[in-house]
């Protein structure tokens, strides 16, 4: 019985000392939540370093918790909980319609957070009826990443619309042995391939869910969808596309196919893993047709704030700053937000050295303000959904009319299941 | 003195008592009331609606969809389960020092975690360099494919419940008891007829508990799915709980979560007694 009592008094001390020794420090800590993983976390890591470093007073706490999607998914159990959220959250576009009417979210102004430095399209992204739901802080785009070596082997163009990939396609398939392209568009793609199109479309209405839920989607009376798989239908019975929905990078790096489409924010990633295989090259995403001059939508994710507080306030506006996005992006691939940041010699110097890193910023900076991220419920669903549909109409197992009905359908019945059950 | 005992022994399964109550029936009570209303994002009831949310769970392709790929899943895997961890269990019956050996081989797949596990049978089957395209020379894009996908999984569930239902299986040969065996030995019977007459008789109850165990692993079957194929390709691997998780977690479909959920739970009683049923039956013959 003594010894018990030994045994927890002396693990008792220890702690009754430590919590006095915080308190004695008056540290406040801002807890973060993201989804940061490889490269990235090592850069976002040592960008919360560098603030704990720089503040006595604050101490940011980063926990990892999956993927953005993942993020969300622990931020709404924490709210239903009614207790453990954190400060602040790194969500993406699949969190804009529940942060846009989650009581618990502080919006930017709410917060007063200076955002006179952000790029303004980058900012825009995250604006919705309430008020911007978060600063905008991993931005990145859509890209089109090719292997150009054997785009040179074949001796064919980087493609600007799908029709000129459905002709050099073809060409890529004889000459190399390899896949033109690997992967089936989902939303992230599809925002760019119908968005773009006649100059930027919205996709559903209500500005894609960000002006408050969407009533009805738009892309089938718009015939943006239908135009966008005539020509994928194209492309992939010239037998040179894979539909691949999973491991599609890794069929890059290992020359199973010559080109994808992947967020900006790979590019390191993708750098280091063919570094000394073969040359990368990125461009623009291909147009739908020559009207498709929308471009891209920012996409990444946000910092969304949780708590109302001066210090909280403080991280998002160091996140944000010249350097720290000027880090951040060199490290990883995603694009600056700030303004002074893409100005700043530093960052010219660096792409002029890199010049791939400048690619994804340009594409965004001339796209329309209309292709946006989509807010709408069930996105995760969706985002299988057009996989799914899109690979039934490749496969002839669809029509391209039944396709557009059944994703169309599947869609409204989401907006009508949420506002019936949200009113 | 009879009055007092029971009354301890009611204290004393008290603690289990409110554990259940308040972890599992209140939790489904509440559900199973939520699933008629309306709910807000905060959870609380909002309006009466009576079998809307039941309609509109039903109706949902996806959902059907769901089902039809667990009993697919079911279809194959009980019946791949059963006769590969008996075949195992009979093969090693006898207390010999090489079964022991083989034997030990056999549970090997209980010291990793599923998470491990299932992260490695999509390396396996990986689409672009799977490891047993490589070894058998095939060509399948297993992860890739509706149907080669659902099975890649069924192939991990057979792998994960291998060691358990091997051991149950097995110890109840062992348990046997000796002179049924030389009974039937002195009655000069064969190996064949030993097996199925005598030993195959003697461990039914155990052989059919494995059964239902299997049954329901992929009933309730998810986080396999979720770090193997996450539902993929194109949704062709949702199962029942998969696709509940996507709803309630993902979607924060609340009408979902609350449907679904009852349904399963009743689903599951269901299941258990029937498995009851059997047992006492199978007793009373």
């Amino acid at each position: 019985m003594r010894k018990v009592v030994l045994i927890m008094l002396l693990l008792v001390i220890p702690t009754l000392l430590f919590s006095a020794g915080a308190k004695e420090e008056d540290v406040t800590t801002v807890t973060i939540w993201h989804s940061n993983s490889g490269i990235l976390e090592d850069a976002f890591m040592s960008l919360v370093e560098q603030f704990n470093e720089s503040h006595d007073n604050i101490r940011i706490n980063a926990v990892y918790q999956g993927k953005a999607n993942d993020v969300l998914t622990s931020v709404n159990a924490a709210s239903l909980a009614g207790s453990g959220l954190p400060d602040i959250a790194q969500l993406d576009a699949t969190a804009g319609l529940d942060m846009m009417y989650a009581p618990y979210l502080v919006t930017v102004e709410e917060l007063g957070v200076d955002t006179s430095e952000l790029i303004e399209s980058a900012y825009a992204a995250y604006d919705s009826k309430r008020g911007h739901i978060g600063v905008p802080f991993n931005a990145s785009s859509l890209l089109f990443y090719y292997n150009a070596d054997l785009f040179e082997e074949a001796g064919v163009e980087v493609p600007k619309t799908l029709d000129d990939f459905i002709s050099s396609a073809p060409i890529i398939h004889e000459k190399t042995g390899v896949y033109a392209f690997s992967g089936v568009p989902t939303t992230y793609e599809l925002i760019t391939f119908l968005g773009s199109q006649n100059g930027g479309t919205y996709l559903t209405d209500n500005r894609n869910g960000h002006d408050g839920v969407s009533t009805k989607v738009l892309f089938d009376e718009n015939g943006t969808f239908r135009n966008f798989l005539e020509k994928w239908k194209a492309l992939y019975d010239t037998g040179a596309l894979n539909n691949l929905t999973s491991g599609v990078s890794n069929a890059f790096y290992a020359e199973q196919c010559a080109s994808m489409l992947a967020s900006s924010s790979n590019l390191t990633t993708v750098l280091e893993n063919t570094d000394g295989l073969f040359n990368v090259g990125v461009a623009y995403v291909p147009m739908v047709d020559s009207d498709a001059t929308g471009g891209v939508n920012i996409g990444g994710g946000c910092l969304a704030a949780f708590s109302n507080t001066e210090e909280v306030r403080e991280v998002l506006e160091f996140m944000i700053s010249a350097s720290s996005q000027a880090y951040w992006a060199e490290s990883t691939g995603y694009m600056p937000v700030n303004r002074n940041t893409v100005e700043s010699p530093e960052w010219q110097a660096f792409i002029k050295e890199n010049p791939l890193y400048s690619v994804a910023l340009e594409q965004a900076l001339s796209s329309s303000e209309k292709v946006l991220g989509l807010w709408i419920p069930s996105a995760y669903q969706v985002y299988y959904s057009f996989q799914s549909t899109i690979a039934s109409v490749l496969e002839g197992e669809m029509s391209i009319d039944e396709a557009v009905s059944s994703m169309a359908d599947m869609i409204n019945t989401n907006l009508m299941e949420y506002a019936r059950q949200n009113g | 003195m009879k009055g007092k005992n029971d009354r301890r022994a009611y204290l004393y399964v008290l603690p289990a008592v409110i554990l259940v109550a308040l972890f599992y029936y209140y939790p489904f009570l509440k559900s199973f009331v939520s699933s008629f209303f309306l709910q807000n994002q905060r959870g609380e009831l909002t309006s009466f609606v009576f079998l809307d949310n039941y309609k509109a769970t039903l109706t949902n392709e996806y959902f059907i969809a769901s089902v039809k790929n667990t009993l697919t899943m079911m279809l194959f895997f009980v019946p791949a389960n059963t006769i590969l961890t008996l075949a195992a269990a009979s093969f090693v019956r006898r207390e010999k020092r090489v079964n022991e050996i083989i034997g030990s081989l056999y549970i090997i797949p209980m010291a990793f975690s599923m998470s491990l596990l299932a992260l490695i049978f999509k390396q396996i089957f990986s689409p672009t360099n799977s490891i047993i395209n490589r070894i058998f020379h095939l060509d399948i894009v297993w992860l890739n494919d509706r149907t080669s996908a659902l099975f890649a999984i069924i192939a991990l569930c057979v792998f994960l419940d291998f060691a358990l239902d091997y051991i149950l299986l097995l110890s109840a040969f062992r348990k046997i008891e000796r002179n049924i065996i030389e009974a039937s030995l002195i009655d000069g019977a064969n190996e064949v007829q030993r097996y199925f007459l005598i030993e195959l008789p003697q461990i039914l109850p155990t052989l059919i508990m494995t059964i239902f165990l299997a049954v329901k692993d992929i009933l309730l079957i998810s986080a396999p799915i979720m770090l193997m194929t996450e539902g993929g390709p194109y949704r062709s691997t949702e199962s029942v709980m998969f696709y509940y998780y996507i709803e309630a977690f993902k979607g924060s479909n609340r009408a979902a979560e609350s449907t679904i959920s009852s349904i399963m739970v009743l689903f599951s009683a269901l299941l258990l007694a029937l498995y009851s049923i059997i047992q006492r039956r199978r007793r009373h013959a």
